[in-house]
């Protein structure tokens, strides 16, 4: 086998362009993940049985069905409903739903992390909940969560090519649809590995960094 | 063997350790005579656990070397590539000493007897009946008869500990090293444990090496004591003349500080 | 719709092969490089290969065993090539969990080993494994249950699993719901029983002696 260095040169613009929608899709879906994964830890940590049970029964449901099925679910499932979301959109749903379910969890750890007596202290200081909160339990939960949610971020990042079935045209589409012209597999999908290795590398030496300073922390 | 009279059972010549700035261990020359039971005594941090740690080779020696009856078993990271020791030939020496940890370091998996018998079957190749039988015999000297099928954790700390000297004594070593080993215990376990090692000390023939802070018990059980300081002995002689009377004023403040005996 | 069940049953059979197959490269291959780790010789190999692919995308290297490894001569079925590549992937991150569990076995645990004049790898297999694989077992249940689901993406590269099932289904009924619903609750079953039986296996292991299992 021939390697094709002019090929891989012409086809790599095409390959970054399709890297531009893998970064909104790892953005938009981090985002969507965030605020959807603080909605559920709420209701999680509801005292209300009837709101706390269902809301486990659906994490769990979610964490325990395959990216793939949800993306291609709400991909034909939504139109059947009347919703129209472009491909992309649909994609941001499914990555950031998917993903709230792991990031519930993330926040529930944090917050256990904060030991009792940080609480029984504020309470004898006679702290307001909102101030418990804001000055005493968040700013140590966050040191806990912060790479936990730095791991998920990379991760959520390597799923994105999954788009690429319900026709997103990131990074991996963009390459696919190269290749099936040019047959040059060999030069797309390594180009596309090495861009990969290029961005998770830095991103998980950054993780590991957090987690040694935590460590210190701890 | 070279069991001679005059080959040490243990010869340190200008051994020297350091963990970064700290010196542990300061040119340090001495040998320890056959059958001989030496209490070391010292502040924390004077580098008599690492004495041990060293002749046991879990710690690498900087500078010098130790002999076990006359072979090499540690040379310093400088030696000439023709004096380091295979990590064969290592071994072989070093079956002549035990090691008892002031952790402990019983294998959790494993029952009391399975402890024991381990290294018996599978390091000197003994049939595992026949080390079984034995283990049982010295886990009875020790006085756990009944406890061979116990996991450590369903043990006590003065029990775990009794079998961690059962399963150095398994292997017949011909030196023990004591290192703090009651220093992890409740104080009313402590009784036990050294009721054991006084025990060895008079049934056995066995060269000792004990770090204790127990200055009563290192009066009885040894002939030899060593107080050490920032590496260096500080001084050295019968229990009596240490202990009794000491020569310098840092064993004596040492001594006034860990109380009356 | 009852016409589906068999053909359903059947792509669940595929996604429980794959993932038995997988699983078990994967695995063999944490072993390996989690123990290979070890010497030094080999260590920078095996940090390359923990790193590409613990680097890149999961589905990326399915694509790249099924499309770019006939190119250099490697023919392999779809179903070879996707349980080669998800091996290797989980493969990756099983080693880190090996390396990680050797060395949560406290120090003191080798200091006994060196004492009672045992070779290197005696000790480890006898000493330093049986406590280490404690430790593994909820992680590596996670990996288990991780790669279940990830052998969907191999639908992708038409491997007949409970995914490509219900495409199929999508494709011939029109309806999503009843294409993707049936679907979704055989993975979650699956899922769920996988997870019950490593927690049960967890319980197992290690009873009698390791602290956690009280």
């Amino acid at each position: 086998m021939r390697v094709d260095y002019e090929y891989a040169l012409r086809v790599l613009p095409v390959l970054l362009r399709g890297a531009v929608t893998t970064f909104q899709a790892t953005i938009g879906g981090m985002a969507l993940a965030l605020v959807l994964g603080l909605v559920f830890v709420v209701l999680l940590r509801s005292k209300n049985v009837l709101i706390s049970y269902p809301t486990r029964a659906v994490l769990e449901f979610v964490r325990g069905t395959p990216l793939l099925i949800q993306l291609f679910f709400l991909f034909y499932v939504l139109p059947e409903w009347g919703i129209r979301l472009e491909a992309l959109g649909t994609g941001i749903f499914a990555l950031g739903l998917h993903y709230s379910t792991y990031i519930a969890e993330v926040y529930r750890a944090g917050i256990e992390s904060v030991p009792r007596g940080q609480w029984e202290a504020s309470t004898a200081l006679s702290f307001s909940k909102l101030d418990t909160w804001r000055r005493i339990v968040l700013p140590q939960a966050v040191i806990t969560v912060l790479p936990m949610l730095g791991n998920y971020l990379v991760a959520m990042f390597k799923e994105t090519p999954l788009l690429a079935t319900i026709t997103v045209i990131e990074m991996l589409g963009a390459g696919l649809s190269a290749a099936a012209s040019s047959y040059r597999y060999f030069e797309v999908f390594t180009l596309i590995g090495l861009i990969f290795l290029a961005m998770s590398l830095p991103a998980g030496a950054l993780v590991r960094k957090f987690e040694a300073i935590n460590k210190r922390y701890a | 063997m070279n069991d001679h009279r005059d080959v040490p059972a243990i010869r340190f010549t200008r051994c020297s350790k350091a963990f970064g700035e700290t010196v542990v261990l300061d040119d340090f020359s001495w040998d320890v005579p056959v059958g001989r039971r030496v209490a070391i005594l010292g502040p924390s941090g004077s580098g008599k656990t690492t004495l041990l740690r060293l002749v046991m080779t879990i710690e690498q020696l900087d500078a010098g070397t130790i002999d076990v009856f006359g072979r090499p078993i540690a040379a310093g990271r400088d030696a000439p590539a023709a004096e380091r020791l295979s990590e064969r030939q290592v071994r072989e020496v070093r079956r002549d000493v035990g090691m008892v940890f002031q952790q402990f370091n019983l294998f959790p998996h494993m029952t009391a007897l399975e402890n024991v018998i381990e290294a018996p079957v599978r390091v000197l190749g003994k049939h595992k009946s026949e080390a079984a039988e034995h283990g049982r015999q010295i886990l009875r000297q020790v006085g756990l008869q009944g406890k061979e099928d116990a996991h450590p954790r369903k043990l006590s700390g003065g029990q775990q500990q009794r079998v961690a000297i059962a399963r150095a004594l398994a292997m017949e070593p011909r030196i023990m090293l004591f290192d703090e080993v009651t220093s992890a215990l409740d104080p009313e376990l402590v009784g036990e444990v050294l009721e054991v090692i006084r025990d060895l000390a008079e049934h056995s023939s066995m060269t000792m090496l004990l770090v204790t802070h127990e200055i009563g018990f290192a009066r009885d059980v040894s002939d030899e004591v060593l107080f050490m300081e920032h590496g260096r002995v500080v001084e050295s002689g019968p229990p009596e003349d240490v202990l009794g009377n000491p020569a310098e004023e840092r064993t004596r403040s040492f001594l006034r500080a860990v109380g009356p005996h | 719709m009852t016409q589906w069940i068999p053909r359903l049953l059947d792509g669940l059979a595929m996604t429980a092969q794959a993932t038995i197959a997988s699983f078990a490269l994967a695995v063999l291959v944490s072993f390996v490089v989690g123990l290979g780790s070890r010497m030094r010789t080999l260590r920078p190999f095996f940090r390359i290969y923990v790193e590409v692919f613990r680097g890149t995308s999961a589905l990326v290297q399915i694509f790249y065993f099924f499309y770019v490894l006939p190119l250099v001569g490697v023919q392999l079925s779809p179903l070879v090539a996707g349980v080669s590549a998800l091996g290797l992937n989980f493969g990756a991150y099983g080693s880190e969990i090996v390396r990680g569990a050797m060395e949560a076995v406290p120090r003191g645990q080798y200091e006994a080993s060196v004492a009672l004049s045992m070779p290197r790898w005696l000790a480890i297999r006898r000493v330093i494994l049986p406590q280490a694989v404690r430790t593994m077992i909820p992680p590596f249940g996670n990996i288990l249950v991780d790669l279940m689901k990830t052998t969907a993406l191999l639908s992708m590269i038409s491997v007949g699993d409970l995914a490509f099932v219900g495409k199929q289904v999508l494709q011939s009924e029109g309806s999503a719901v009843m294409a993707y619903l049936p679907v979704m609750v055989l993975y979650f079953a699956f899922a769920v029983l996988l997870g019950r039986g490593t927690h049960r296996i967890e319980q197992l292991v290690g009873r009698g002696w390791s602290e956690a299992t009280t």
